[in-house]
């Protein structure tokens, strides 16, 4: 079949990218995997212990180059990003390249030390780059569509599930809750936040630790308040009264705001302003991409939720975490799948066009939209802008082709 | 109409949350434009000068509202001070809020402040006139270790200091007043330690504000600041004009491309989607299939360069003019309205494909998935069955029914377009809104950011709204059903 042939094509494509992206630091190194060196066999590419080995100009990118070893296997690009080769500036791949050899003579460059995709203007090698960037690409593009999913499929199958009337709170633990608010954000956050240490030195992740502690406080906090209301509102009848929360109503609004925005510009705008960082990007993108995971999975739930045999659950008494978890979640997962992996790619895409304009990216950012929008600014050297503007082309098309399978199925 | 007025009533929470969201975003810039007026550095050891960027900085706080608490209420502790922002000085503030916090008593923290504040005016005073080398230089020494006290808030720190102090002026003849002031100010500092009251700074307590930023910046002040709702953005931070008169004709730009490339897009996307789907599986479909799964997989920026090295590449075709919008020089001034837009438009037509084309492949796939889906239908079999020929099944019976996704994804693609704005003027440099966007960010100009966000959040609201006011043409049944849950 013609159609399975391509979507083969397309898994080993996907994977190839997946592999490379998780051997990044492995596949594209400056120094050698293995040497033999004084009937000894060491590995410089994987540990940093080769003090036995001393190098020629060590300061120099290409030392390990200039070192003739017994025997040697070199990686498949022999550069790190950011490795500086003066010799070969602005090569294109059908170039001929240079190398200065230990006896300072330009030969012809060995073919293993070839720079494949060419060079910058500064003489960085075009295809560790584009390595590193598969790397940056599809981890932002998978870890926050993977956020978006959790925070996507939550919110969709409460909303789904329980609708307007599903979840009902005692008015005790209601106004519990409602008063616990003040103090648990006074404990939790603001007075954390208000005292600032003596010695201004940080770590530089104590934040994210500091923001964990005082979440858990927030959270105990108010659930201590809750139960207390709760049993408050078992002496005092008035309290009593159970209240629905509109939980669909609510969902369903918050999407419609999110939609409301236009995307890019939000992450723009708010990229601007997190730290720049690569966990930010992450967050960022996770937060604004659930909108459409949560519709889809609200709208999957709502027509699941009228069938028999949820209905016949539910008549079982089944707990409705059970429902949800074991009867629900498999039926869900192959419209789901087409949602996550067309999220993938608008993420890959979003972070891209960010980098592209290189704005709200951290420092030293390399992706393919960065190598792309580093090859808008030296249109004559066509290479630096093909090769990621193909690789971003062809990734993008495999996740669609993938999401097409899906949407079949 | 009942529907129509419902969804408007149903905008105003989202503007509402659209204004909140622009105000946490000035909130939270890095800096205040109060650094960035304040970029002529005054040479701190005169006093004329000190004072003179004292009073500058006041003003500047005040125009910007920046001498207001930030919202209506906020969670704060027990001794906190509403007053704290009338404080020009960002350091003094931050060791006002430190000492708060750890000693918890707010008149000896003010007394301290207070104190501290007037003996380093006469220290500075006294550092001027001091003629004498050798005391002058002890002097100086012990002015520098005064002048470390206002970024310390630890009270063993300060003991210290003080004592250090309190031997160089001991050990030197200095001015009577100097001494005094000195000793008003370490009696406040014991009387700061005396009077600690930590158990102040573990009780929260909830802030009422009525005169806050962001009541000034939502509803303007009566004076200088007219406020969000009467339309007034405040001033850009980095040109010092009004936002909103010089976004205009960027925004004027921007609507017209936007407008164009959608209306493109739905005019090529319908009756090639249509012409797919009545071939259903045929060559023609299938080709048009793959060519749409690939353009879809493009993204915007490629296809922007692609363009513009093809179609206006000297060594390609030059067709079309690189970028701009407009013959280099300006219009002519007689040239009338039409002439103007004559002119305009070979610049108009890479922009306007670049932007469109993501909405036509979606909305292409679109129609061809929906127009396939309804054909199965009964009553298109019906039709089929009666000997209608394909095309009036497909234009008569068809279109309509497939029409409400289409309307749906109008207010999708309305915010995508603008979105993808940013991109292509930034490529094309056609001076709209998304390339004064990308130079907000760039030059953290926070107002221009949040009135963009704002137009163009209205701007998708709107598409909402049109995208609502279709639907009831499109389908009868909704104008009908009043109880319709939305």
């Amino acid at each position: 079949m013609k159609r399975k042939a391509i979507l083969i094509i397309t898994w080993i494509w996907l994977s190839v990218l997946a592999v490379t992206g998780l051997l990044a630091p492995i596949l594209s190194t400056d120094k050698p995997w293995v040497v033999k060196h004084n009937d000894k066999w060491l590995f410089p590419a994987f540990s940093n212990a080769h003090a036995e080995i001393v190098l020629p100009k060590e300061s120099l990118a290409t030392a390990w180059k200039l070192k003739p070893f017994e025997f040697s296997i070199w990686p498949p690009c022999t550069y790190r990003p950011g490795n500086t080769d003066w010799m070969n500036i602005s090569v294109s791949p059908l170039d001929k390249q240079f190398f200065m050899n230990p006896y300072n003579e330009i030969v012809e460059i060995p073919i293993k030390y070839r720079h494949w995709l060419g060079t910058n203007h500064k003489g960085e090698d075009v295809l560790a780059a584009v390595i590193y960037g598969c790397r940056h690409s599809l981890a932002v593009g998978l870890f926050s569509m993977i956020l978006a999913g959790v925070i996507g499929v939550l919110l969709g199958m409460i909303a789904g599930y329980y609708q307007n009337h599903g979840i009902q709170v005692s008015l005790g633990s209601l106004t519990g809750g409602l008063t616990g608010i003040v103090p648990a954000l006074f404990y939790g956050f603001v007075r954390p936040s208000l005292i600032l240490p003596d010695d201004s030195e940080k770590e530089a992740n104590a934040w994210l630790m500091t923001a964990f502690i005082s979440l858990l406080i927030f959270c105990g906090l108010l659930a201590i308040f809750v139960l207390f209301g709760k049993w408050m509102g078992k002496k005092i009848p008035v309290l009593n009264k159970n209240i629905s929360i509109p939980a669909d109503a609510i969902i369903t609004r918050i999407t419609e705001w999110m939609n409301a925005m236009p995307k890019l510009f939000l992450i723009l705008i708010l990229a601007g302003l997190f730290n720049k960082t690569a966990i930010g990007l992450v967050l960022i993108l996770g937060f604004i991409q659930w909108t459409g995971i949560a519709r889809i999975v609200r709208a999957e739930t709502l027509s699941l939720r009228q069938t028999t045999w949820t209905e016949s659950a539910i008549s079982l008494g089944l707990p409705g975490l059970r429902i949800v978890i074991r009867h629900l979640l498999p039926h869900i997962l192959p419209s789901f799948m087409v949602v996550f992996i067309l999220g993938i790619a608008s993420s890959i895409m979003a972070e891209s066009s960010l980098s592209f304009l290189d704005a709200g990216i951290p420092d030293n950012w390399i992706s393919w939209g960065t190598l792309s929008g580093n090859g808008k600014r030296h249109l004559e050297n066509w290479w630096l802008l093909a090769v990621p503007g193909t690789l971003l082309l062809f990734t993008l098309l495999g996740l669609s082709v993938l999401a097409d399978h899906y949407r079949r199925k | 109409m009942r529907y129509i007025l419902k969804r408007l009533l149903l905008l105003i929470p989202s503007l509402f949350l659209l204004v909140i969201a622009g105000f946490l975003l000035i909130e939270s810039a890095p800096f205040n434009p109060e650094e960035l007026a304040l970029e002529t550095e005054a040479d701190i050891n005169r006093l004329a000068d000190l004072s003179q960027k004292e009073i500058q900085k006041k003003q500047i706080r005040r125009k910007y509202g920046l001498d207001l608490p930030v919202f209506y209420f906020r969670v704060t502790h027990l001794a906190d001070i509403d007053t704290l922002q009338r404080i020009s000085s960002s350091t003094e503030r931050q060791l006002i809020r430190q000492l708060l916090i750890r000693n918890g008593n707010k008149s000896a923290v003010m007394n301290y402040y207070q104190s501290l504040k007037e003996w380093l005016d006469y220290s500075i005073i006294n550092l001027q006139t001091e003629k004498d080398s050798l005391v002058s230089e002890s002097v100086r020494d012990a002015h520098a270790m005064a002048l470390s006290l206002v970024s310390t808030w630890n009270t063993e720190t300060i003991e210290k200091q003080i004592n250090s102090i309190q031997q160089i002026y001991d050990s030197t003849e200095i001015n009577e007043r100097l001494k005094q002031t000195f000793h008003v100010f370490k009696s406040s500092f014991i009387l700061l330690k005396e009077q600690s009251q930590p158990w102040k700074t573990w009780i929260p307590s909830l802030r009422f504000n009525a005169n806050n930023r962001f009541h000034r910046w939502m509803f303007g002040n009566g004076k200088e600041c007219k406020g969000i709702i009467r339309g007034d953005f405040g001033i850009s931070w980095h040109n010092q004009r009004p936002v909103l008169p010089y976004l205009f004709p960027k925004l004027l730009w921007s609507a017209l491309l936007t407008f164009i490339s959608v209306l493109m897009a739905y005019a090529a996307a319908i009756p090639l989607g249509m012409a797919a789907a009545s071939k259903h599986n045929s060559v023609f479909d299938r080709m048009l299939q793959t060519v749409l799964l690939i353009l879809f997989s493009l993204p915007s920026f490629l296809a922007a360069i692609i363009l513009m090295r093809t179609f206006s590449n000297p060594d390609v075709l030059n067709w079309f003019p690189t970028g701009g919008i407009a013959p280099t020089g300006g219009f002519d001034q007689h040239d009338s309205f039409m002439h103007r837009l004559l002119k305009t438009i070979p610049y108009l037509i890479l922009p306007v494909i670049a932007y469109a084309y993501g909405s036509f492949v979606f909305i292409t796939r679109l129609t061809r998935e929906q127009l396939i889906q309804e054909e199965q239908k009964a009553y298109a079999v019906t039709a089929k069955a009666k000997g209608l020929s394909k095309q009036v099944i497909f234009r008569r019976h068809l279109l309509r029914n497939s029409l409400l996704p289409l309307i749906t994804v109008f207010s999708q693609v309305f915010p995508a377009s603008v979105a993808g704005s940013v991109i292509i003027e930034s490529i094309f440099t056609i001076p709209g809104m998304g390339q004064e966007a990308l130079l907000a960010v760039y030059q953290m100009n926070y107002p221009v950011l949040v009135a963009i966000l704002f137009i163009s959040g209205l701007f998708t609201i709107i598409g909402y709204l049109i995208s609502d006011v279709l639907y009831v043409f499109a389908d009868p049944r909704i104008r009908l059903d009043k109880n319709k849950p939305d």
